[in-house]
């Protein structure tokens, strides 16, 4: 009978959050979000970078988190593209990141009739954690030889015109469900205050807090809430806020799970059963 | 005795390392045409010299050279980091800067060289772990048997595409870089994205189960969760709508109050968590760097 109600507790609630998530993502709802500060800071960091200076789109990412840097990658790109400012793909965490940045510019980039080579370039992935970005930031070309789309040193493209260390560098935005922040903050904002911005998941966006409160990062997006902000603060509707209901009805139905979970245990003690007997795993 | 040994050891190594620096720097001037293969193939050759000597050393010896190595490679960086950039101390330069920041690249990539060994040994490892389960048939030997699949493909055509990826394949029109694609974007994308997706269910069946409300300290940490998971989606805000976005009723908004819980309480908790963090890290650093540490790996029979 405790085997049976265990086993079939997990499967209603495995099959809950699925219909609670599916359901929202065909049923479309229009949404509206609060743009909150951090993501409001980014925006404002991108629009202040001046012309003589390349942003560095860091997509330490990969499938897994998709469903979150996605959306921010997306936005973030969309957001250079219809600025103008010129911008470089790199990655030194996950090494499909670049590539996948690469496909969200390339579907982008007819949009704002922007071009390879020109607007954007991809340095692709780069191996050696700290010691490399230490490199990295003293000399890019000598660290990033080649782009990983054409094979030609990254010289040799008008989008690195003047661009030689991390003080050429305008902003770096880490999109990542890593903690990759304290390497940035520690060696490149540390030596030559080059303005980061953080865009992780949702579970590690408080861990962003002490360095967005003591100015080492100029904001933070929060997961796929802080897409959504970032797609409303730019006027459209892509991925993260057509996702937003899902995530609302999925959070719901994890309240909803914990109350009644409660409910049960408290339930049980008053009746004198061994607290939290029915529910053990 | 142990103190004045480390910091003696530290001095003389300090001076060991600036001169080889000195020496060193010419050998990282880049090389072209035969000069390159020429220098790429006596490092093979002096590598697996130095590797052979190292592996027909007894014991005893091995482990003051490894303790030696360790300490002069973090030697650079604890001396490239903490001397001042500029400063009448480097009086023999002309620019008085610090002579170990012109090699911190050199170094750096050298590091790299190293984790290329460490790649190497895990892929190989891997592929031994999998190659044993095939051949004894052990239970889910088919796994190994994607495994390797799987990793060929990969690494072929990952390979393949970036040498020639207009290649076309077996007389047909797929080139190869449609081949790496298709691998890339219709395998591994999904199972990648699948993997991580799971989570969220069980997520789901270890709050029903685990998270109990027996203490008020649990109680604090249900209400600021279901501030923050409300306040970060559109049902969360709907909830508290008709509130002002300013003025004093505006912090009961669900979103406000979310970014107080985050950008206050938690950032307190997460500052001292991470300080304690860091000073831990120092000290394992510290025993690591001066090989103190003992217990699993640091003590084994090399």
């Amino acid at each position: 009978m405790e085997r049976d109600w265990q086993f079939w507790s997990r499967r209603i609630i495995w099959l809950a959050l699925a219909i609670a998530t599916a359901v929202f993502l065909v049923v479309k709802i229009d949404t509206r979000m609060y743009v909150s500060k951090p993501a409001r800071d980014i925006y404002d960091a991108i629009e202040a970078v001046p012309d003589n200076k390349i942003i560095v789109v860091t997509c330490n990412w990969e499938m897994g988190t998709r469903g979150e840097n996605g959306p921010q990658t997306e936005a973030l790109i969309r957001h250079c593209f219809r600025a103008g400012k010129r911008f470089a793909i790199f990655g030194w965490a996950f090494p499909p990141g670049p590539a996948l940045g690469q496909q969200i510019a390339e579907r982008l980039a007819p949009t704002y009739g922007r071009r390879y080579g020109r607007d954007w370039v991809n340095w692709g992935f780069n191996t050696g954690g700290s010691p490399m970005i230490r490199g990295w930031a003293k000399d890019i070309p000598g660290t990033i030889k080649q782009d990983i789309i054409l094979h030609k040193p990254i010289t040799s493209y008008p989008v690195m015109r003047g661009v030689k260390s991390a003080r050429d560098v305008g902003l770096i935005l880490d999109i990542t469900p890593s903690d990759t922040l304290s390497t940035w903050v520690q060696f490149v904002y540390g030596f030559y205050r080059t303005p980061i911005g953080y865009a992780c998941t949702g579970v590690m966006a408080p861990e962003a807090f002490p360095f967005y409160d003591a100015h080492q990062i100029v904001g933070v997006l929060k997961g796929l809430a802080g897409a959504a902000e970032y797609e409303q603060l730019m006027g459209y509707r892509g991925d993260a806020l057509k996702r937003m209901p899902a995530q609302s009805s999925a959070h719901a139905v994890i309240i909803g799970l914990i109350v009644l979970g409660n409910v049960i245990y408290f339930r049980a003690r008053r009746r004198g059963e061994a607290p939290g007997r029915r529910l053990s795993a | 005795m142990v103190v004045t040994t480390y910091v003696m050891g530290g001095l003389i190594t300090a001076v060991a390392w600036w001169a080889l620096v000195q020496a060193l720097t010419p050998i990282f001037r880049p090389l072209k045409g035969g000069a390159f293969y020429g220098a790429v193939s006596a490092s093979v050759l002096l590598w697996a010299a130095v590797m052979y000597l190292l592996h027909r050393l007894p014991a005893s010896v091995k482990k003051p050279v490894v303790v030696f190595m360790t300490f002069v490679a973090g030697l650079f960086y604890v001396l490239e980091f903490y001397l001042p950039a500029r400063s009448g101390i480097f009086f023999w330069r002309a620019s008085h800067s610090n002579p170990f920041t012109p090699v911190l690249e050199t170094v750096g990539n050298a590091t790299l060289v190293v984790l290329g060994f460490v790649l190497l040994l895990a892929t190989f490892n891997l592929g031994l772990v999998h190659a044993k389960n095939i051949r004894a048939l052990r239970s889910g030997y088919y796994n190994s048997i994607a495994f390797y699949l799987a990793f060929l493909a990969m690494a072929t055509f990952g390979i393949w595409q970036v040498y020639a990826p207009t290649t076309k394949l077996f007389a047909s029109r797929l080139t190869v870089q449609q081949v790496y694609g298709y691998l890339f974007n219709s395998t591994y994308v999904p199972l990648a994205a699948t993997l991580f997706s799971v989570l969220a269910f069980y997520m789901a069946t270890a709050a029903f189960r685990a998270f109990r409300v027996r203490t008020a300290e649990a109680g604090f940490m249900m209400a600021a969760a279901f501030i923050c998971m409300l306040g970060q989606v559109p049902l969360g805000m709907w909830l508290t709508h008709t509130l002002p976005l300013h003025g004093p009723l505006s912090y009961l908004r669900i979103e406000a109050m979310a970014s107080w819980v985050l950008g206050v309480f938690s950032m307190a908790g997460l500052r001292a968590v991470t300080f304690g963090i860091f000073v831990g890290a120092l000290a394992m650093s510290l025993r690591i760097w001066l090989s103190l540490e003992r217990g699993a790996f640091f003590e084994q029979e090399l």
